[in-house]
């Protein structure tokens, strides 16, 4: 369970979010809407423990990470967390099999969950409808192509909590019905935790819960 | 796979990395390069002249003696009486003494008239004399001995016939032909481009010449090697003592000579002299190429600064993986590291290259010193302690930015 209590965000002395209560539950689907410029990243960056609350406390699986240094929570980010954004997901030179891997290169709880990596990196791409070949550039392929390597280097290794930033706003809807359809088997397959953050209310459907995140952050902008 | 990414990122942004390892190249280049000219100068100088007690001119400044008898740089010196040379060579204290005349010129070399004494005395480095590529010591009257430079410039061989030229003027001693007798082995001294002839000829072939004008007065040379010829003027003399504690009272006795006004010189002191007064030089040139290396650290810390809003989604996808400071830190030493270490092998290549050429008329050290290595190590810590400064921004950045850089 993630449970994040009363939490609060001040950058340059301005209070970005503030936020009461949010308990989420393991292998819930969260979709957590909000306009652009209402502090989601800013949230979504506390709850991967890269920024540090101003004030309160966020827990995750019964970890605070209020409690652990900053190597600890880079290494508990790396061995609980799979991200997806909405572009840029890719290092370009790195080829679509290295970036993949490049999760299991900071976590050994992710590389103990594998057995063979390519095997694994194979399966979960044809399990994402994308044939590509594995020594590809991730520069020659194409925004549709690079988010679903996204999601496959998101999900390598087990992750409890997946995080999908607008991983969809750069797709065609087509892409985009297909792509959620994908993620949210895989999602299943492996009972991670989605907690899923879009702009776009129609993607809503899908989802146990949802909540706006206007509706949690007492911040107004 | 860290080692993969910084390879493959700077495979990336191949330009600015070359440009990066270019410049450090050429600081590397000339700092070693310096460095080893330096030594190789500095060993030349202080070799160039040992077991030589005392060189003795006219002239009042130690160096200026020096410099004119033994490496032939300056504008002559003041002559001697030939008389005072007999005396001197006539001292108890003197076990050995070899008379230098300077002044004339061959095909552009400078010629010494000496005699043969001074392939007896004459001592180099480690206490060696001159040795014969190929011919041997003054036998004939008319024999050259040339140094090995002389002898490859010129393509002169063993028995080939020479004229000489009077000062260094155009006039040919048309009737003398000289025949090479000797050719000297290189020595790495200044006696590789000079060339020797017996004093008595010297004088002989003058005694043509009067004030400098050329007086059709023909002598043949039958005649002059029978006729006994006492040189006039010389310009120096090299004296071998039987005993070093005479250095000092030698010296006193020379410099208070009251027939003529002399200067005995202790090489090994002048040496360190004109050694102090290179160091100067040597220390500038050493700080202009640090200065360069400066600069191309600089290069190398405006290029990775320029890369920097590139890196910043990568550095954000690493710390989303959850990719530690550490991790982005090693990323910028290992770059500056490769930067670094590929401009030394650069420098090196290029150092090698054109210490081949050099070579040719120096003889340089291919391989680096310890000290030379220790340098270099110097220069790749400055290296990766400078990444300490981008890769600063860098994670500033990438506490801004979060795990999403907003473009």
């Amino acid at each position: 369970m993630i449970h994040i209590a009363s939490c609060k965000f001040k950058y340059d002395k301005e209070i970005v979010v503030d936020m009461n209560s949010l308990k989420i539950q393991e292998g819930e689907h969260l979709f957590l809407h909000g306009k652009s410029g209402t502090g989601k990243s800013t949230f979504l960056n506390l709850l991967c423990g890269v920024l540090e609350p101003t004030s309160g406390e966020i827990e995750v699986f019964k970890t605070k990470l209020g409690l652990l240094s900053h190597a600890q929570k880079d290494k508990f980010r790396a061995d609980n967390y799979g991200t997806i954004f909405q572009q840029f997901n890719l290092l370009p030179y790195l080829s679509v099999e290295e970036n993949i891997a490049l999760a299991c290169e900071f976590s050994k709880l992710k590389t103990s969950q594998v057995k063979n990596i390519k095997q694994e990196i194979a399966s979960l791409l044809e399990a994402l409808e994308l044939s590509v070949d594995l020594k590809t550039s991730a520069m020659y392929l194409s925004v549709g192509q690079q988010q679903r390597v996204a999601v496959a280097r998101a999900l390598i290794g087990k992750p409890k909590i997946i995080i999908a930033d607008e991983p969809t706003s750069a797709l065609d809807s087509d892409t985009k019905e297909r792509f959620m359809q994908l993620l949210f088997r895989q999602v299943e397959a492996q009972n991670s935790t989605l907690i899923f953050v879009s702009h776009d209310k129609s993607l809503a459907s899908n989802f146990g819960r949802v909540i706006d995140f206007s509706d949690i952050n007492k911040v107004k902008r | 796979m860290i080692f993969r990414l910084t390879y493959k990122s700077i495979f990336n942004r191949k330009t600015t990395f070359l440009l990066s390892v270019f410049s450090i190249a050429i600081s590397v280049f000339l700092l070693l390069g310096i460095e080893r000219m330096v030594k190789s100068a500095n060993t030349h100088f202080l070799n160039t002249i040992n077991e030589t007690d005392m060189i003795v001119g006219a002239s009042n400044g130690s160096l200026d003696i020096l410099l004119n008898l033994i490496f032939h740089i300056g504008d002559g010196l003041s002559e001697i009486e030939y008389s005072s040379y007999e005396k001197i060579s006539h001292f108890d204290e003197v076990a050995w003494s070899v008379p230098l005349a300077i002044g004339d010129s061959f095909e552009g070399f400078d010629v010494v008239s000496t005699n043969s004494d001074f392939f007896k005395y004459y001592k180099y480095s480690s206490k060696k004399l001159l040795a014969f590529e190929s011919g041997g010591n003054f036998e004939g009257f008319y024999d050259l001995i040339l140094g090995a430079n002389v002898a490859k410039k010129l393509n002169l061989k063993l028995g080939d016939k020479a004229y000489l030229s009077h000062g260094s003027s155009k006039h040919i001693h048309k009737n003398r032909a000289f025949k090479v007798s000797g050719i000297l082995k290189k020595s790495a001294t200044p006696n590789d481009d000079l060339v020797f002839m017996q004093l008595v000829t010297d004088e002989a072939i003058h005694m043509e010449w009067q004030s400098g004008h050329f007086i059709d007065m023909y002598i043949s040379n039958e005649e002059l090697s029978y006729m006994h010829i006492i040189p006039k003027h010389i310009s120096g003399i090299l004296l071998g003592l039987k005993n070093k504690i005479q250095i000092l009272g030698m010296q006193e006795k020379i410099n208070h000579d009251k027939e003529e006004n002399l200067k005995a010189v202790i090489p090994a002191k002048a040496l360190s002299k004109l050694y102090k007064l290179m160091e100067n030089f040597q220390d500038v040139l050493l700080l202009i190429s640090s200065m360069v290396f400066v600069g191309a650290i600089f290069t190398m810390l405006s290029s990775m600064f320029a890369t920097l809003g590139e890196k910043r989604r990568e550095i954000a996808i690493l710390r989303s993986l959850g990719a530690s400071v550490r991790v982005i830190f090693t990323l910028f030493a290992m770059e500056s590291f490769l930067i670094v270490l590929g401009g030394i092998v650069l420098g090196n290549i290029l150092l090698s290259i054109g210490l081949f050429f050099a070579n040719h008329f120096l003889s340089v050290n291919y391989l680096p010193d310890l000290q030379e290595v220790l340098m270099l190590f110097v220069m790749i810590i400055i290296a990766v302690v400078a990444s300490i400064i981008p890769a600063i921004s860098s994670y500033q950045y990438s506490l801004q930015d979060g795990l999403m850089v907003k473009s």
